[in-house]
């Protein structure tokens, strides 16, 4: 199977769970035998009542054997069910988990590009979309073949012509499903893809929703809604038209063939040629014989949005991995109480755009702020996000204390930086979730106090009546920018890393939380390796080395 | 009962061809169960012809045989289509009412939501509500005729036996949908809120992934993520075994019934009070009603996913905006003269006020700064002015009317706003810029780039003002951010100018061209300037300081 087809890859995840499947297969089945030989008593009474003038008490056995197959075949039913589900609920949450982990795996660079709603929605609401195949499908595909024939064993030795209609008619129907089948899964996967472009469409218009207000485009906004919700309604029932379109198909096909065993068994009993029981019997079992293909032919499209999914998941899953988990065993994993850094002719640039760095040497000592300044656009979060590692030099190389960080560890070489970007993400969550510290310990309620002391969050906090415990909206909401800037540098202090990176510290700060922060840069200059991006002149002034990077640098 | 209410008054204007998707289900299902209790009855009746050597008319119950099955056929699928068109474009109805509800709720009506969790509303939750449609509320009716039809039926043979094989019904399409509900409302409601829940967390992870992977957090975020996809298989499992026991439960109770016409049929055939096709017709009769019933339980057992997805679209649909517009709307205000007298607003939930008993004026064409540390209310004045949210003392007066007699609309129409938050639409540059105004031209955009001297910039992009800036704006730099801000405030061209911290983050060297730029562009306009710092002030005319107070909240524009 190739690696890349989306059936090749659904079979595959059926691997792990093919012992529930096997179960809810043979459960069915029995169910179903069961079912004819329901039907064989049904006619076996009629019969010796109708023609054979017995009396209830002739035929209390086989009427006292009736109910208690109607109850083995209830639990058989039950538990067969069961088990499709059961398997399909564990492949789900296992594939999420597994397109959990390769997006985290394919960094934060990557991701930035992509649209965070339409991952999101690839990650709980596409993995839903699998349930059908592993739970209804692939058991009722099994079903569909061993039923039919199970009912034609009984029905060939009464009538020949019967059972001939009967098989004649039923490869029909999964030709018939497939022909039309293909159709519709085309259909069915471009609906996907326009249902996630819908969901990314939306979240913007979520996030923007203020900005929409300010410029008076509600009103707009509500029209281009309006208008992406109809094409997308328009285009769901053309896909549903097909698809119903080949249920009835399949549905005038087995109706009409019953209505014709029906006529044609009445003509053998008019003549005579047949006993009734035989008759009645037959007349049973027809529409049990189509009832496994019409459910597989509506389970077919459990297969094609589970298909259509599964090309969403594994458009993802392809895509190469920054972060391979676990980690290349022969880098080294360090573990450093100070860090010097030596970048040589370090140079880099965004694929499909002009060199940003180019040539960059330079020596950081283990302690001392060191400022990259420079106007913007000449790459000074580049830099520091190459240092981080979540950016790989094209040219030269970064040193950690004599070692090239491309050899590192990554998650090693993490534990050694704090790093505080322009835009911090906060969290949903209190002030205290947003630190991140390392979890299954208590704070620790005196560091915390003196990073907040040092960062000037102190008075922030005594200004909010829950102080560490009051909860964050989105993006922070619930804090001003400044309050925002100094929860990120808390969070970013209290790490106690080596290397503290910081791009902009003092950015949305007024005058007094500026002078606190240049403070603390000098405190933390002390002990750490403070490396800060910045244009603000009080920070310049209070560092050890100025790095300017000039914009003839980032000239072609 | 709200819930309820919801639900049907969404319905209201599709109604028709609802209930015309009814009766062709209706049909469907009689045709069925007609055409196998006719077969039973035309097999018994040849039989007994045949063997008693006696003429039988077969044409009539023959033809009726194949009229059924096409009746069947294409009932079905005419119901099918009728039902699913009608309840896709209510759907849509409600997905657009939904927006416009928001709308006005944002900023100031709902601090808490994440727009992940919006969309969750607006997409999956509003998706949800087609199960009530297509799979509860339709089926059920259908159900109830079908019954209704076949006790007649029944009742003409035997009354006692009616109300029993009755009760079987109801238990099967009525106590069995009821009992499993009951039993999964639990397990529903959760698995909601979970996957809700999830989104949030697998969006909040992918953001934060660096800040997660720095600071080591990225491994328990991954068991939290791990623990919520474990919490929602749980909810699932119990979903899944009441869905496998009703499966069982209806085919067993079509069983039964069938048995109780054996038990209650024997004894009449037996006696002669039922012609002889009569037993054989009933018992096949019994066994193919169930087919209206089979889907309820089912059905009902997604009630509480319903009814929490219901609940979670009217939470915002019915919420009402934190700034009530006026009725009748006024004429336009012809003046631009802002005169703020001891104005104070606290924050629902927090004790001190944001600005306290602020005094301004804001004549026509001047200029005003407005100093103040952070936490002096600088941006909750912006709100004000702006209407997201209404002040509770003091007045705002824009030409001598109080600024709540007028819509916020005509507000917002005479205010442009240049923030240091810059939201850029993850779409192209120019609907970023037509969201201004959307009948512009190109040359129009570009010469309101020109202005603000962002159009060198775009003229070098290969796809020129087509380009498409990133989630967030990731691919323009704050500067340039920033410049297209101000085209877009040049293009709305509206007389009153806000500057809100526009050089925030920005280099000297940006920041004194963004001035350069917006020099020309003050002319003519009433501006205000919101500053924490003395940046820009020597473009103002006069500067007003803010003593601090408490916190606001951040924007974004």
């Amino acid at each position: 199977m190739d690696q890349r087809s989306p059936h090749g890859w659904l079979q595959r995840r059926a691997l792990p769970v093919r012992r529930l499947l096997l179960l809810a297969v043979s459960l069915g089945l029995a169910a179903g035998v069961l079912l004819i030989v329901q039907a064989g008593l049904l006619g076996a009474i009629v019969q010796a009542v109708m023609f054979d003038g017995r009396s209830a008490a002739d035929v209390r056995t086989p009427l006292l054997l009736l109910p208690a197959i109607m109850a083995a075949r209830f639990a058989l039913v039950w538990a067969g069910e069961n088990c499709g589900f059961q398997a399909a609920l564990k492949v789900k949450a296992d594939v999420r988990m597994q397109l959990y982990t390769h997006l985290q795996g394919m960094g934060p660079q990557r991701l930035r590009a992509r649209s965070t709603g339409e991952l999101a929605h690839q990650v709980v609401d596409g993995v839903e979309g699998l349930e059908g195949y592993y739970a209804r499908f692939l058991p009722q595909a099994a079903l569909a073949a061993l039923i039919p024939l199970a009912v034609l064993a009984f029905v060939f030795p009464l009538s020949l012509t019967s059972g001939l209609i009967l098989l004649g008619t039923a490869p029909f129907i999964p030709l018939f499903m497939v022909l039309i089948g293909g159709q519709a899964e085309k259909l069915n996967q471009r609906q996907w893809r326009r249902l996630a472009a819908l969901s990314a469409r939306f979240l913007d218009s979520l996030q923007g929703l203020t900005t929409i207000r300010a410029f008076s485009a509600g009103g707009r906004e509500a029209r281009i809604i309006a208008r992406i919700t109809d094409e997308y309604r328009q285009t769901t029932i053309s896909v549903l038209r097909v698809a119903f379109l080949s249920a009835l198909v399949l549905e005038f096909l087995a109706t009409v063939s019953i209505a014709l065993v029906a006529v044609f068994i009445g003509f053998r009993l008019l003549a005579g040629d047949m006993p009734f029981q035989s008759g009645f019997f037959i007349l049973l079992l027809a529409p049990e014989f189509y009832l496994p293909l019409r459910a597989l032919g509506t389970q077919y499209h459990a297969r094609l949005s589970a298909t259509a999914a599964a090309e969403g998941l594994l458009a993802i899953l392809s895509e190469p991995v920054a972060y391979a988990e676990p980690d290349r065993p022969e880098r080294a994993r360090p573990r450093w109480d100070r860090v010097t850094l030596r970048l040589e002719t370090l140079g880099f640039g965004y694929p499909g755009g002009a060199p940003i760095l180019r040539g960059l040497d330079l020596e950081v000592p283990a302690t001392g702020l060191t400022a990259i300044t420079g106007p913007s656009g000449t790459g000074k979060t580049t830099a520091l996000r190459l240092l981080l590692g979540s950016l790989a030099p094209d040219k030269g190389r970064i040193r950690v204390n004599g070692t090239d960080l491309a050899d590192l560890d990554t998650t090693a070489w993490l534990a050694h930086v704090a790093w505080m970007p322009q835009a911090a993400y906060l969290f949903q969550g209190t002030l205290l979730d947003n630190l991140l510290l390392p979890p299954g310990r208590p704070p620790d309620p005196d560091r915390l106090r003196q990073a907040a002391a040092l960062t000037g969050l102190d008075h922030d906090l005594a200004a909010l009546p829950r102080g560490w415990e009051t909860r964050l909206g989105e993006g922070g909401a619930g804090l001003s920018g400044g309050q925002q800037r100094r929860l990120a540098l808390t969070r970013a202090v209290l790490k106690g890393a080596p290397l503290v990176l910081l791009d902009e510290p003092t950015a949305h700060l007024d005058a007094a939380g500026r002078a606190t922060v240049v403070a603390a840069l000098r405190t933390l200059a002390g002990r750490h390796n403070l490396v800060v991006a910045t244009h603000d002149p009080a920070v310049l002034a209070a560092a050890d080395r100025v790095i300017p990077l000039a914009p003839a640098e980032a000239a072609p | 009962m709200t819930l309820l209410r919801l639900l049907f008054t969404i319905a209201r204007a599709r109604w028709p061809w609802l209930l015309l998707g009814l009766a062709c289900a209706i049909v469907s299902l009689l045709a069925n169960a007609a055409l196998l209790t006719l077969a039973a009855w035309f097999l018994a009746s040849m039989a007994l012809a045949g063997a008693a050597g006696q003429l039988f008319n077969y044409f009539l119950p023959a033809a009726g045989i194949r009229l059924l099955a096409i009746l069947r056929s294409l009932g079905r699928y005419a119901e099918r289509l009728f039902t699913h068109d009608a309840t896709l474009r209510l759907l849509a109805d409600l997905r657009v009412h939904f927006f416009k509800r928001l709308e006005p709720l944002v900023p100031g009506g709902l601090p808490e939501a994440h727009s992940a969790d919006l969309l969750s509303r607006m997409r999956a939750d509003i998706d949800t509500l087609d199960h009530f449609y297509l799979r509860m509320l339709l089926p059920a009716l259908a159900a109830l005729c079908v019954m209704l039809c076949g006790y007649l039926f029944l009742a003409a043979f035997d009354r006692r036996l009616a109300l029993a094989v009755l009760g079987l019904w109801l238990a099967a399409g009525l106590l069995l949908p009821w009992l499993t509900e009951h039993l999964g409302r639990e397990a529903g409601r959760r698995q909601t809120r979970c996957t809700a829940l999830l989104r949030r967390q697998v969006a909040d992870s992918l953001q934060g992934l660096e800040e997660l992977m720095v600071y080591g957090a990225a491994a328990p975020q991954r068991a939290r993520v791990a623990r919520l996809n474990q919490a929602l298989l749980q909810d699932q499992r119990t979903q899944a075994r009441l869905e496998s026991f009703s499966q069982g439960a209806v085919g067993f109770a079509a069983g039964i019934a069938m048995w109780l016409v054996l038990l209650a049929g024997i004894p009449l055939a037996a006696a002669g009070s039922w012609t002889g096709p009569t037993l054989p017709m009933l018992a096949v009769f019994a066994l193919v009603s169930f087919e209206a019933l089979q889907p309820l339980p089912g059905a009902w057992r997604m009630w509480g996913q319903v009814r929490e997805a219901a609940s979670r679209v009217l939470q915002i649909t019915a919420a009402s905006p934190p700034v009530a517009d006026p009725d009748p709307i006024p004429p336009d205000p012809e003046g631009l003269d802002i005169r703020i007298r001891n104005l104070t607003f606290t924050y629902p939930g927090r004790s001190q006020p944001a600005l306290n008993n602020l005094n301004l004026d804001l004549p026509r064409k001047a200029r005003t700064a407005i100093l103040g540390p952070a936490g002096s209310g600088k941006t909750t004045l912006l709100h004000l002015l702006m209407r997201f949210w209404d002040y509770d003392q003091g007045e705002i007066r824009l030409n001598g009317r109080a600024l709540r007699e007028y819509t916020g609309e005509q507000i917002r129409r005479r205010i442009a706003v240049v923030s240091q938050h810059v939201f850029l639409f993850n779409a192209t540059i120019a609907e970023n810029l037509r969201l201004a105004d959307p009948d512009a031209t190109d040359a129009q955009l570009l010469e309101a780039a020109r202005a603000a001297r962002i159009d060198d910039f775009i003229r070098a992009l290969p796809a020129g003002l087509a380009t498409h800036v990133g989630q967030f704006g990731t691919r323009v730099s704050g500067g340039q951010a920033r410049r297209l801000a101000v085209a877009r405030a040049l293009l709305k061209n509206a007389p009153i100018l806000i500057l809100d911290e526009p050089t925030e983050g920005l280099d000297q060297e940006t920041e004194h061209a963004l001035w350069q730029t917006l020099e020309p562009i003050m002319q003519e306009r009433t501006v205000l300037l919101i500053t924490h710092r003395a940046a820009g002030i020597e473009y103002m005319d006069t500067v007003c300081t803010l003593p601090p107070t408490t916190s606001g909240t951040p924007l974004t524009y």
